[in-house]
């Protein structure tokens, strides 16, 4: 119908119109590494769905190159294992599922799907095994990929990966990753320089958990002076009772020469502390410097403003717009009080490990939060 | 004549056994009476004799005054009493028994003789008890005034420790900081290189750079423990940071400054040292690579490096 010169113009620009449009739909991302490749990790959680889109080095298990290019959650609350929160899960989970496969045009191959070990613990308490199974079924079906794998996910499994995910092969052994939540701190170590065992260390006080306990005893006094005076209260009590214990306990302090931190509040000191920093993952710090920022957030909140840091920034060659943007984050997800409750849990943590004579380095993770789920995705790259 | 005499002597002689007859019913009654009064004495003697209420009332004070003396003692026995709590307890329940057990002897409307002789012995043995709690008492006082006087003196020994330590830790960072002033450390042969094909050989090239290797030689006038901040600014004027576990940023004259890396060294009074590093990066731009070499956040050298 078509003479062969036409046909082959019409290839052509078809080939030329997917490569316009569809490749760079992927290529959009802003990537750091060169060999690098582009997955998406979705985890059902606890509290909802979230997808994270990764940039993995070649070399990501060795130096920790990974690059967190998106990262998007939706809200579903599973764990309520009610049949609207089960129905809210399955539309996030597979509504993401095709985002990543349409929107950003990621392989099926490429996509990692999986159950958290927040779902897996709730629903072994609640004897609700069946509710994960039932969804791992519907969203099988739902994307029409029977053979699809969703891994569900222990607690040891997901510790042990996010120590994976974030410490780099070079100080796998010789570092304590301890992840500050909400509600509790978890983490751990490899104490026999290799991977098959990881000594899990545990903490029932978290973030908010201490903040909560500090604003009880605040009773009608709420001001700054009284916070700050019930907080010591508060962290002295936790660290008496149990955090000095735990740490004993752990037998980390012999075993490690550096200890990460990661969570909410370590991103948050993290980015605070050295904002000029902004696009590392890893910030190392001193005792110092915490205790130094801790005194800041009491005494000089207002330093703490995006325009107040971005003002003290003297180099040139940062992007002030990206930190300031950064910052106002912080600010957003932390007020003075919550900072307050994370930093000096930190503080506490830190201080169990500053020695007179043998002094360990700490670290700050920012990004610690994708850390299980790109190890996760790392380990399950077919290479 | 002859039998009006004996008429009256036959008068004479029935007034007279009369009389006697009279006498003897009289003796008769009183001793039949004597016996029953003293059958009904000894029963009385056998039965309830009346008690005064006076004897009960003095019984009744005691007591009271007894448990009014213990009352507030009994409270701050129980509070202190932990240590010796398991002896106090047993004396309390002891005590706890007396006083009921008097209690219900009192409280009797028409007590005999037998309770309060009873209750009397039952006051003595409960005033034992409370000098026994009030000895034990001031025990578990003195105990407790001695354990807390040990806590003072180990929480200030502790506090001192602290406070020493502190101090040390003070002393020796101002130490540190003075001996790092009069440390004059300087830099020499620095030098930048790019490497490729697998370290064998140097070039200009930047499409050819697999690495950046960095040396040069430091000197300092005392013996010491220096750290190195080593900072390779890229054509685009960025920092090339060995890795986000290496890479940092740390305070110089102008402000905080972003660092490649960091080198730890002891130096030998008046010996030079040579130090390396090596920088590997995605990709190398075309353009001048600049190395700085930092300590105590005060530029000691630097060396560019083109590549083409």
């Amino acid at each position: 119908m078509f003479p062969a010169y036409l046909k082959r113009f019409f290839c052509t620009a078809l080939v030329l119109v997917q490569a316009v449009f569809v490749v760079p739909a992927q290529n959009s991302f802003k990537l750091k590494y060169d060999n690098s490749a582009i997955y998406a990790g979705i985890e059902v959680g606890a509290k909802g769905v979230k997808m994270s889109i990764l940039e993995i080095g070649k070399n990501a298990q060795k130096t920790g190159a990974f690059n967190v290019l998106k990262d998007t959650s939706v809200n579903s609350d599973f764990i309520t294992f009610s049949p609207a929160s089960f129905q809210a899960t399955l539309n996030a989970f597979s509504n993401l599922y095709t985002q990543a496969k349409k929107d950003y045009n990621i392989s099926t191959e490429s996509i990692f799907t999986v159950i958290s070990s927040g779902v897996k613990s709730q629903a072994e308490k609640d004897n609700k095994n069946s509710w994960i199974k039932n969804l791992i079924d519907s969203f099988k079906s739902k994307v029409n990929e029977p053979l699809r794998e969703v891994a569900v996910i222990d607690v040891l499994e997901e510790a042990k990966l996010s120590h994976l995910g974030i410490v780099p092969e070079s100080r796998r052994y010789t570092t304590f990753l301890i992840d500050i939540g909400s509600g509790n701190t978890k983490g751990g170590f490899f104490p026999n320089g290799d991977t098959k065992m990881l000594k899990l260390f545990q903490l029932t006080w978290g973030t908010k958990s201490t903040a909560n306990a500090t604003e009880k005893r605040c009773e009608d006094d709420k001001t700054l002076d009284n916070y700050n005076k019930q907080l010591a209260r508060v962290l002295t009590g936790a660290e008496n009772s149990e955090i000095i214990y735990m740490v004993n306990e752990s037998g980390a302090y012999p075993m490690s020469d550096y200890i990460a931190f990661s969570g909410g509040i370590a991103w948050s000191v993290a980015t605070l502390i050295s904002p000029e920093l902004a696009g590392n993952t890893v910030i190392p710090v001193t005792y110092e410097d915490v205790l130094k920022f801790s005194e800041r957030i009491y005494k000089n909140y207002p330093s703490l403003s995006d325009d107040a840091i971005v003002k003290s920034i003297t180099e040139k060659t940062i992007d002030k717009v990206a930190i300031a943007k950064e910052v106002k984050r912080v600010n957003q997800v932390f007020d003075q009080k919550s900072l307050m409750a994370g930093t000096g849990l930190l503080l506490k943590i830190m201080r169990q490990f500053e020695g007179i004579y043998e002094k360990k380095q700490f670290f700050l993770v920012k990004n610690g939060q994708v850390g299980w789920i790109s190890a996760y995705v790392d380990q399950h790259i077919v290479k | 004549m002859r039998d009006t005499k004996s008429l009256s002597l036959l008068l004479l002689s029935s007034v007279l056994f009369l009389l006697s007859i009279i006498l003897l019913c009289t003796w008769g009654y009183q001793y039949y009476h004597q016996i029953q009064e003293d059958r009904t004495h000894s029963q009385v003697k056998n039965t309830n004799p009346t008690v005064p209420d006076s004897t009960r009332d003095s019984l009744l004070k005691i007591y009271q005054v007894t448990m009014r003396s213990l009352d507030n003692r009994l409270d701050t026995a129980w509070y202190y009493a932990d240590s010796l709590k398991g002896n106090l307890d047993i004396n309390l329940k002891e005590f706890y028994r007396l006083r009921d057990e008097i209690g219900s002897l009192l409280q009797v409307k028409s007590p005999n003789m037998a309770d309060l002789d009873l209750a009397r012995k039952k006051i003595g043995e409960l005033q034992q008890r409370v000098t026994q709690l009030r000895y034990r008492n001031s025990d578990v006082e003195s105990e407790n005034a001695k354990l807390k006087a040990l806590l003072e003196q180990m929480s200030k020994e502790s506090q001192g420790i602290q406070d020493n330590s502190r101090q040390v830790e003070k002393e020796n960072k101002s130490l540190t900081s003075k001996v790092n002033e009069f440390a004059l450390l300087s830099a020499a042969n620095l030098n930048l290189t790019a490497m490729a094909n697998n370290d064998q050989e140097e070039t200009n090239e930047a499409e050819q750079t697999e690495k950046l290797v960095g040396s040069f030689t430091v000197k300092s006038n005392i013996t010491s423990k220096a750290d190195i901040v080593i900072v390779v600014v890229q054509p685009d004027g960025q920092v090339l940071q060995k890795s986000a576990w290496e890479s940092g940023s740390f305070e110089t004259g102008n402000g905080k400054k972003i660092y490649s890396c960091k080198l730890h060294c002891e130096t030998s009074k008046g010996e030079p040292k040579q130090l390396n590093f090596s920088l590997t990066a995605d990709r190398y731009m075309k353009g001048k690579y600049m190395l700085q070499i930092y300590h105590n956040g005060i530029l000691i050298g630097k060396v560019n490096k083109t590549l083409s």
